[in-house]
């Protein structure tokens, strides 16, 4: 195979090593990483073998809450008028069961799952970046901690967890309730798409040399794949927050149909983001399936490719099915049909996986473990969910099962038997790599079949409900229908699950003890590198992989790689490092150093999490000042990036030199700025659709942009402001005298530019009577002007930071790193910028 | 990034298949309406030449020499995912005829 | 009333509904089948003899299970479910018989149009229709997203603001058939029922004929309760001076089959609990309770009321 980076792949035959390790290099190793001593270290911790059994804590600490909001519901439903809450409460209540199960558990607990083992299972020591994740971390915790206190003043959002407007408008939701979701919801999926960028470069670029894609954990697979959708998907509903939460503050008119607004927008933003969501939320748990299946029948997995196809088709497809959720909304027949056809043809890749782990039972000798029974329980589940899915895909049965308990019956089988119990089979067979002893094996057994009877007593019935005309979100029912006796039995079935959760709590109390001095290991004998010897430098050596099933097929790799035999075997002059690697081939290219705990990320995180739940309580005052810290903590952050280093290189064994330092299109921070920037430009696509559609409903509302020449000139100024940012990175590296300030001012121009231009057309359109709050285009035109202008504000502090580097000497030609990353983003908000004025100024044109 | 497009081709050109036609329905729904018949034959001739698309992608890629390892793994990747997509793009072209 | 068995969306009333039913087994029946055979190819891996696992054990299981088979049944079902959509869902032809429903919150304005779209007949939270004919049933909302759902005649459609959908309703036996909101629109929304009411053909020219006339003067005191209380404000009855119209119209109100929105039985004694408290049986909605009537007085209005025939 033609080697993708030119490295030499014989090098690979000087390894495992021969020669005994030096004394003390394991010492230094295990220095570099070692772990938290005083209290206050367990919070600026930032290993991922800690923030990640952090990580699935908390989002194991949301699934028990909003069991118990569950709990809670089945009661009142239990029988009919009962009367145990009042209907307010109720409606929040069911609000926050949806909205804390999908965006405070199902997404982060698959996301933890990926930051605490994909380092290990990918042969690195950590994830690429360490503080952004710990800040994502601490952002959530906070965040939703906060969110869900809502509930106990009553504060708590009620419009559903997708809080159509105009419900949800200002007018029918006058309450602080609906802000907490649109604000709090909000900035958790901020520290979502952190996570999701650490992901793709961790699954990319992290990798084990050796491990070419087609010996890429299926695990693996799914996060990425995961990751990518999150980065396309997640800004649709942040767009969605932005623009309802204008509406509800300022009454920018998006959704009010009395200004030419239409609720339909929220339903197709929303939906875009919320259909990929659930197989975002699916996709790691069948990645799991995919690893422990083989596992636990000690095999390898059957129709491999086809898995992995599998799962690039469901995230593509997945994108292609939202509206139907939509449905009933009276859209074109042929528009609707082509959302039926597509959701059909989603269903095929999920029978694909689910007969090949069928395949891979029958091809191997499965062992009726805990793991074992949660995965085939799950699987049988899941299929169930998928065929109600099939369905529900038919039109003119959806008409009828639409928004009644049939839905409800469908979504839990699916996210019940597609998420939950595949992620307890996952934590059932994980935990023994951090915890000293695993869970017990005889409670497991009764916590699965209590959550399996449980399941499916609590919602076989309700496939019966609905039928029976029962629609959603119902506080309580009339008498005399029928619908007594189903819905008690599935509060039966409820409180069996509940149970079983809590005796599953119990255990992990016992028996979870994370953090010790070994653990327990790998007691299932599974074949992933996340299986190898490790400590909180995860490996001690990294192996060159030559199988997908490293542990079963290269004898011996446990002990060489304990030795130190492979791969960066030691922390060479102190640091944390780990090796980056080519995305397709897994070619070594050079060195990531990794930072070491501090205090920063956690007061951002904190500061970040202020800003948005004090605006929510509209102490505006207060809110400004946490954001202003928060911005002060993430510059102070960032400020120990592109560091001085002492050494050009490092030796990785058997006399293999790499590079510790490599800037441009292949290192981690150029593609962790060009994923912001796609999910920018994500947003600014999503809000165009928004400006065409709004315009396509109400066309007799648009008036005349401002005259061309004003166009003209904002346009020159972005393209001037665009070729400084682009220009500023080349300058540097021509390393001329002068290069680092002429760099430093280029980029301030373009800060500068890109702002002036921005106000600019802001200001040209108001004054052509263009008025925010008084008609649709209004909204959309400083909408799309508002984003331009948000990343115009971010690129002015940026050239701040830039400016504070060059004062203090941090600017420098053989790290231009920094100069790279800002020079991108800056063209970026150039180009970004001079779009959204052809799009305002050039459709539909003169205007109406 | 080659390998990367080989191995999604047939599942781009079913999503570039979905968001044409979606397209061209909202604008046949915004000009003149979604029965018309024009909007139906343009919705078929790209369908079938999306179709045709994937075919093309689909036998250049297996008329290549047989890569090794990693290559072939790969390729069986990308020739599967073809045929789901091609699955998808003909579901999708059958509303044109309701 | 929307009764429990057999459930309403398998016990069809209309050619709306029919079509949709034989789909819904059609989909039981293949699930169940397919379930079946995943059962039994997973049952065979986990516990069947070698010979059996040897043949499940392999890839040609996942191109056949997972990509053959689903390909086929899908393609047929997809092409079945576009013909049936097509089917019950024609657009409205002209001729037709057209009620307006518009959604509120929590009740339905019910407005009878004649052929030029005008709104002749108005009322509340009930459709009547006649048996055999298919009725256009223009779809609004005043406030937030609503949903109508009557089970047995149909699938349901949303009330959006700003749009105006349609959905036709067809019974073709006489009957009183039930729905309810299907779109969550906050506060009670759980007790926001409907009810269509189909009627042989002579009967439903003699109840329109009724319905067009204005109340009939009354001597019956609970006319001036009414009047006195300001109820005229809020609710109409034509042929009287209580012209409001933020409220449901009660010109026929006695001869309802519900009161509240489908959520009680319309009595003398259901409505005078519900003008006392209605705030405690439908907490949120509109109407306030009116405490400060005495029990004469509310008597006395109930009895009014349920003469409206």
């Amino acid at each position: 195979m033609t080697s993708e980076t030119g490295f030499d792949v014989r090098k690979y035959d000087r390894f495992p090593t021969e020669e005994p390790r030096p004394d003390g290099e394991l010492g230094q190793l295990e220095a570099a990483w070692c772990g938290p001593r005083r209290p206050g270290e367990w919070i600026t911790a930032i290993n991922n073998n800690i923030i990640g059994v952090y990580y699935v804590g908390a989002a194991m600490l949301f699934f028990v809450l909003a069991g118990v909001l569950a709990l809670l519901m089945r009661t009142q439903l239990a029988l009919p008028m009962t009367g145990f809450l009042p209907q307010d409460t109720y409606n929040q209540i069911f609000t926050m069961h949806g909205t804390v199960m999908m965006f405070l558990f199902a997404v982060p607990a698959v996301e933890a799952l990926g930051v605490l083992l994909l380092p290990q299972m990918l042969g690195a020591r950590d994830l690429p970046f360490p503080r952004l994740g710990a800040y994502a971390f601490w952002a959530y915790l906070i965040g939703g901690l906060a969110f869900f206190c809502s509930l106990f003043f009553g504060l708590a959002p009620d419009g559903g967890w997708f809080m159509y407007p105009p419900l949800t408008g200002m007018t029918y939701s006058p309450g602080i309730n609906a802000d907490f979701w649109l604000l709090g919801i909000g900035f958790i999926e901020i520290s979502a798409i952190a996570g999701a960028i650490e992901i793709i470069v961790g699954v990319l670029k992290t990798r084990a040399p050796g491990m070419t894609l087609d010996k890429l954990p299926v695990f693996a697979w799914a996060m990425l794949i995961f990751a990518c959708m999150i980065i396309i998907a997640f800004p649709s509903v942040i767009l969605a927050t932005l623009l309802l939460e204008l509406e509800r503050a300022l009454g920018w008119p998006f959704f009010d149909p009395l200004k030419g607004g239409d609720p339909m927008l929220w339903q197709h933003l929303f939906w875009f983001f919320g259909h990929p969501e659930v197989y975002i939320i699916f996709l790691p748990a069948a990645g799991a399936m995919s690893t422990i299946i083989p596992a636990m029948a000690r095999t390898k997995l059957v129709g491999h490719p086809l898995v992995v196809m599998a799962m690039l088709a469901t995230g593509f497809i997945s994108f292609g099915v939202w509206a139907h959720h939509m449905f009933t909304t009276g859209m074109p027949q042929i528009s609707i049909n082509y959302f039926s056809a597509a959701s059909m043809a989603v269903s095929v890749p999920a029978g694909v996986q689910v007969f090949a782990w069928i395949a891979t039972i029958a091809a191997g000798k499965m062992r009726f473990t805990t793991p074992g029974l949660f995965a085939v329980g799950g699987l049988v589940i899941f299929v169930m969910g998928g065929l109600t899915g099939v369905m529900v895909a038919m039109v003119p049965f959806d008409w009828q099962a639409h928004d009644s308990y049939f839905i409800v019956a469908h979504l839990h089988y699916v996210l019940i038997g597609g998420m939950v119990f595949p992620m307890f089979a996952a934590i059932y067979y994980w935990l023994p790599m951090s915890s000293v002893r695993p869970l017990s094996e005889r409670m497991g057994k009764w916590i699965f079949w209590l959550m399996f009877a449980g399941h499916n007593i609590a919602f076989l019935p309700m496939h019966l409900t609905g039928l029976m005309g029962m629609p959603r979100r119902v506080y309580t029912y009339l008498p005399g229908r029928g619908w007594d006796l189903p819905n008690f039995i599935s509060t039966i079935g409820a409180f069996l699950f509940g149970l079983a959760v809590l005796l599953w709590v119990i255990d992990m109390i016992r028996n979870f003890r994370p953090f010790g001095p070994r653990e327990a290991g790998n007691i299932h004998d599974g074949p992933g590198l996340e299986w190898l010897p490790s400590g909180y430098y995860s490996v001690r050596s990294v192996p060159v992989v030559k199988s997908l099933y490293p542990l079963w097929e290269q004898k011996g790799l446990a002990k060489e790689v304990r030795e130190g035999r492979w791969f960066l075997p030691g922390a060479a002059g102190g640091e944390r490092q780990t090796l980056v690697t080519s995305p397709l081939n897994a070619e070594p290219q050079y060195v990531l150093r990794l930072p070491r705990p501090s205090p920063w990320h956690v007061f951002g995180a904190v500061f970040t999490a202020g800003f948005f739940l004090i605006l929510t309580i509209q102490a505006y005052a207060a809110a400004v000042i946490s954001g202003v810290l928060a911005i002060y903590c993430i510059m102070r952050w960032c400020w120990f990036l592109d560091a001085p280093y002492s050494r050009k290189a490092t030796d990785i064994g058997a006399g293999v030199r790499m590079p510790n330092y490599v800037s441009g299109p292949s290192s981690h921070g150029w593609w962790a700025m060009v994923i912001v920037l796609i999910v920018g430009g994500m947003v600014c696509l999503l809000a165009g659709f928004s400006y065409v559609f709004l315009w396509s409903r109400r066309p007799d509302l648009w008036q005349a942009p401002p005259e061309t020449a004003s166009m003209m000139l904002h346009l020159g100024v972005l393209a001037l402001a665009g070729l400084c940012a682009a220009g500023a990175p080349r300058v540097l590296r021509r390393a001329r005298r002068g290069a680092e300030t002429l760099a430093t001012a280029l980029l301030l121009i373009s800060a500068i530019g890109a702002a002036t231009a921005t106000g600019l057309e802001l200001r040209a359109w108001w004054f052509a009577g263009l008025k925010p709050d008084a008609t649709s285009q209004g909204a959309a035109v400083f909408a799309l002007l508002g984003w331009a202008g948000t990343f115009a504000g971010i690129g002015a502090l940026m050239g701040l930071y830039i400016l504070l580097r060059r004062t203090f000497g941090r600017v420098s030609a053989d790290r231009p790193s920094t100069v790279d990353l800002i020079g991108l983003f800056m063209a970026y908000t150039a180009g970004q910028a001079a779009m959204v004025v052809l799009l305002i100024r050039l459709f539909p044109g003169g205007g109406s | 990034m080659t390998r990367w497009l080989a191995m999604t081709a047939g599942l781009l050109i079913w999503a570039a298949h979905f968001l044409g036609l979606y397209l061209l329905a909202s604008a046949a729904d915004v000009w003149s309406s979604t029965e018309a018949a024009a909007g139906r034959w343009i919705g078929l001739g790209f369908s079938l030449l999306c179709l045709a698309l994937i075919a093309v992608v689909a036998v250049v890629m297996a008329r290549r020499p047989l890569p090794d390892g990693p290559g072939l793994w790969e390729r069986r990747v990308a020739l599967t995912g073809a045929l789901v997509a091609a699955v998808g793009v003909t579901w999708q072209t059958t509303p044109l005829a309701f | 009333m929307l009764g429990g068995w057999p459930p309403p969306v398998l016990d069809p009333a209309g050619p709306f509904a029919g079509p949709v039913t034989v789909v819904a087994w059609v989909l039981f029946v293949m699930g169940a089948v397919v379930l079946a055979v995943v059962l039994i190819a997973l049952g065979v891996a986990l516990f069947g003899p070698r010979k059996w696992k040897r043949r499940v054990g392999g890839e040609r299981l996942v191109w056949i299970g997972g990509l053959a088979f689903p390909v086929v049944v899908l393609t047929g079902l997809l092409i079945y479910g576009l013909s049936v959509t097509a089917r019950v869902s024609d657009a409205p032809r002209d001729g037709e018989m057209r009620v307006r429903v518009t959604g509120e919150m929590w009740w339905w304005r019910v407005a009878y149009l004649d052929g030029q779209g005008r709104e002749t007949v108005q009322d509340a939270n009930e459709v009547h229709i006649p048996v055999g004919r298919p009725v256009v049933v223009e779809l609004e909302s005043a406030d937030v997203i609503h949903s109508l759902w009557v089970p047995r005649l149909g699938g349901k459609t949303d009330m959006i603001p700003g749009r105006r959908n349609f959905m036709r309703l067809q019974a073709d036996k006489p009957g009183v058939y039930a729905g309810q909101c299907a779109e969550y629109c906050g506060g009670p929304h759980a007790l926001m029922g409907f009810v269509v009411v189909a009627h042989a053909e002579a009967d439903f020219e003699a109840w329109r004929a009724r319905q067009a006339a204005p109340a009939a003067a009354s001597a019956l005191p609970g006319a001036a309760v009414f009047g006195a209380s300001g109820c005229g404000a809020c609710h109409t009855i034509r042929g009287t001076e209580a012209n409001g119209l933020a409220g449901p119209d009660l010109t026929h109100v006695g001869s309802r089959k519900t009161l509240g929105a489908g959520i009680l039985p319309n009595n003398q004694g259901a409505m005078a609990g519900w003008i006392a408290d209605s705030q405690g049986i439908k907490p949120g909605n509109r109407m306030p309770s009116y405490p400060v009537l005495t029990g004469r007085e509310l008597r006395d209005l109930a009895a009014y009321l349920d003469s409206l025939k």
